[in-house]
């Protein structure tokens, strides 16, 4: 019976004591979102933010769409040459006498 | 604009990869011989094993030629070695080479002419005009071909 009026009178006499902040914290925290903003990952090839990065993906897959694009038209366009050059050296016996590494067709 | 360098390089390393690339597969995709002249001169069955045919009769005779011509130039080369390309034995050798090489031109004409009669007329004279120009003429100048 003694112990609970002795933590009654505790608990009345308890008061909630709230620490002050501190006066510059929020300048520090919008100064800290600021510099994560701004500054660059260590390490990384790229230094650009996720937009650039995005358009960086973008210009690299259209110029291996061209380049694919171009092989295929540049083949398209010289492949009858190609082809009757081929076939025109492999029954040309001077063609073939003159190539040393001609493989011999007969 | 330092850090758009690398993103420049990627860029055209790309675009260079991909050129390659299809470009040794497109080139890996070729037909042989036959396969092409079927469809690009549009031939049928038949007509591409006549062809066929006349390929393999003329394939004894390129061959001779190859061996005649193989065997002259050797000589030819032995005889500039020897002798100089001022005596007279090297320049009847090259004269008899220069014939040889008309011959065998001539030859290989004839044997286009006897491909392109076996095709549809007008495919017949596109072959010549594609293929011909491709040949060696009889009249080329001989100094490239003793070479």
């Amino acid at each position: 019976m003694n112990d609970d009026s002795a933590l009654s009178r505790l608990l009345k006499a308890w008061q909630l004591r709230t620490p002050a902040p501190a006066p510059d914290f929020s300048e520090n925290v919008w100064a800290r979102i600021q510099r994560s903003s701004s500054s660059a990952p260590s390490g990384g090839l790229f230094r650009f933010p996720s937009t650039l990065r995005a358009a960086a993906c973008w210009a690299a897959a259209l110029s291996a769409f061209g380049g694919s694009a171009a092989a295929f038209a540049y083949d398209s366009l010289t492949r009858d040459e190609r082809m009757a050059a081929a076939h025109a050296a492999a029954i040309d016996p001077i063609q073939i006498t003159a190539a040393p590494n001609t493989v011999h067709r007969h | 604009m330092k850090r758009f360098v690398p993103l420049f390089v990627v860029v055209v390393l790309a675009g260079a990869v991909a050129f390659g690339v299809t470009k040794w597969v497109c080139h890996r995709g070729c037909p042989d011989e036959n396969t092409w002249l079927q469809t690009e001169f549009f031939l049928s069955n038949e007509q591409l094993a006549a062809i066929k045919k006349i390929r393999a009769d003329y394939s004894p005779v390129c061959a001779g030629h190859c061996g005649k011509l193989s065997a002259e130039k050797k000589r030819l080369a032995e005889l500039e070695k020897k002798h100089g390309r001022d005596s007279a034995d090297y320049l009847a050798a090259l004269a008899a080479f220069e014939g040889l090489n008309r011959e065998c031109a001539e030859s290989t004409r004839k044997h286009l002419e006897a491909i392109a009669a076996q095709m549809p007329p007008e495919q017949g004279r596109r072959y010549l005009e594609m293929v011909g120009p491709k040949i060696t003429a009889a009249n080329a100048p001989i100094s490239s071909a003793a070479k």
